[in-house]
């Protein structure tokens, strides 16, 4: 078995439909599955098995699968206190937010925070508050990585805003994705419900559990091509495996359909299907089988870039045609001419980024 | 890893908390534990991470010991000894404080 099968076993640890049988990892193979894992962000899972007996392999590739989860830990709990750091300025300047994704998920859907690492943090702001909270930031020493494209396009058009604040990423979301599927989406609905988790002694404003279900399944079929397996395992775990939903099924199917995203949760949901030994619950394996808009279908197609430079311009034309007529100059204004380039220099970056 | 410091010993009636923290439990039944203003985190071991555990709603050396006579044969002095070297080392490693 070669290190992604290895992997994806691995990753389906304790959910039910996985195998019982003791995985075993041989020495030769050992390395290459490490370094899977902590791409994939389910090294904790590895070392947990280990523990429980549920992984074999030799000594010298359990000694060096602890050592490096030790140091993904060690990154995680920074990224962690920097998570706690960031909603306090938020909230202290008054604005609203919710924890997104790893931080939030780890302390609330793994079984042990050890089990899911994670790289950067991510907050949802509304687009009212984005330009505000972005300047909080900056005015608590973060730096913003790259310009605006134009005035007002964060708050019209951006999905996130990445900053950066003591070598920890901060991701301050308006939308949960870029391109069509962020146009269709009604990100204000995200802020309707709220649940807390307690990082620090601090509760923290993050998504109701349907609301990160909604967010994993558009995080795993458009984020990457080749999404990690951390995020399909997010989404076993928050839908509730073997038959019971542990989120509210009418809900998640009513926001999927406001907005048009049938297609981004079938996709998902095949991806779990494929790659992870799990019995989902039927509300989400229902995805699988129900009619999807052909508009919905190909808009994932640009998501679907190989090259992930390229996908910005990938993007464009389909969230151009996704976004009302009232915006789309607007749009194309900020994308094919940014603030603070020329036309020429513009028609340059353009063609690099495409080549 | 924060390093042990060389502090008195603490006193068996003064009272200690927890601070703020960020905490996972990793293999081979050790602890990370970060304070919010740290850098790195520090490692417990061996029965550091339940002493620290107690910590959390016991706040004296004479009161951890108390709830480990429970679950241990040894004699108090004994495990006072354990509690009090593993207090002084939260304290040096600035993950627990004494309460004013």
């Amino acid at each position: 078995m070669n290190a992604t099968r290895l992997a994806e076993r691995i990753a389906s640890l304790g959910l039910p439909g996985s195998a019982t049988e003791p995985i075993e990892v041989d020495a030769s193979t050992g390395d290459a599955l490490i370094a899977e894992l902590t791409t994939n962000r389910v090294l904790g899972l590895f070392v947990s098995g280990l523990e429980a007996g549920s992984v074999t392999c030799d000594d010298g590739v359990a000694d060096r699968a602890v050592a490096a989860h030790d140091e993904v830990m060690s990154q995680s709990m920074r990224i962690e206190i920097m998570a706690i750091r960031a909603s306090t300025i938020l909230s202290d300047a008054g604005i609203d937010h919710r924890l997104l994704k790893g931080a939030g998920l780890a302390h609330t859907v793994a079984r042990t925070p050890a089990e899911r690492s994670f790289r950067d943090v991510d907050l949802l702001v509304s687009a009212a508050d984005i330009s505000k909270a972005v300047q909080v930031l900056i005015g608590a020493g973060a730096q913003r990585l790259q310009p605006e494209l134009r005035l007002g396009y964060d708050q019209r058009f951006g999905k996130s805003v990445t900053m950066r604040l003591d070598d920890v990423e901060i991701d301050l979301h308006r939308t949960l994705c870029p391109g069509p599927f962020g146009v269709w989406m009604w990100p204000n609905d995200l802020f309707l419900l709220k649940d807390s988790v307690t990082l620090g002694n601090i509760g923290i404003p993050t998504l109701n559990r349907t609301d990160h279900l909604v967010h994993a399944c558009y995080h795993a079929a458009l984020g990457q091509v080749v999404p990690v397996l951390s995020n399909l395992r997010d989404i076993a775990l928050l839908a509730g495996v073997g038959g019971a939903d542990t989120y509210d099924a009418e809900r998640f199917d009513e926001t999927v359909a406001r907005w048009k995203g049938r297609a981004v949760v079938r996709r998902a949901v095949g991806l779990v299907q494929s790659r992870l030994d799990v019995d989902l619950t039927t509300s989400l394996i229902s995805y699988l089988h129900e009619p999807v808009n052909s508009s919905e279908l190909a808009a994932i197609d640009p998501y679907l870039t190989e090259d992930p430079s390229g996908r910005f311009a990938a993007l464009a034309p389909s969230t151009l045609r996704a976004l009302p007529m009232v915006d789309r100059a607007a749009y194309a204004l900020a994308v094919g001419l940014p603030d603070g380039t020329s036309p020429r220099d513009r028609v340059s970056a353009l063609v690099k980024r495409r080549r | 890893m924060s390093e042990q410091g060389t502090a008195l010993p603490p006193s068996d009636q003064t009272r200690y908390q927890r601070v703020a923290h960020v905490e996972r439990q990793v293999a081979r039944g050790r602890r990370f534990v970060q304070s919010l203003d740290a850098d790195t985190p520090t490692q417990l071991s061996g029965s550091a991470p339940m002493i620290w555990d107690l910590l959390a709603d016991h706040g004296s050396v004479d009161e951890i010991v108390a709830m480990l006579q429970q679950q241990f044969s040894d004699s108090p002095d004994v495990i006072a000894g354990g509690v009090r070297v593993a207090i002084q080392s939260f304290l040096d490693a600035a993950i627990a404080e004494e309460v004013t």
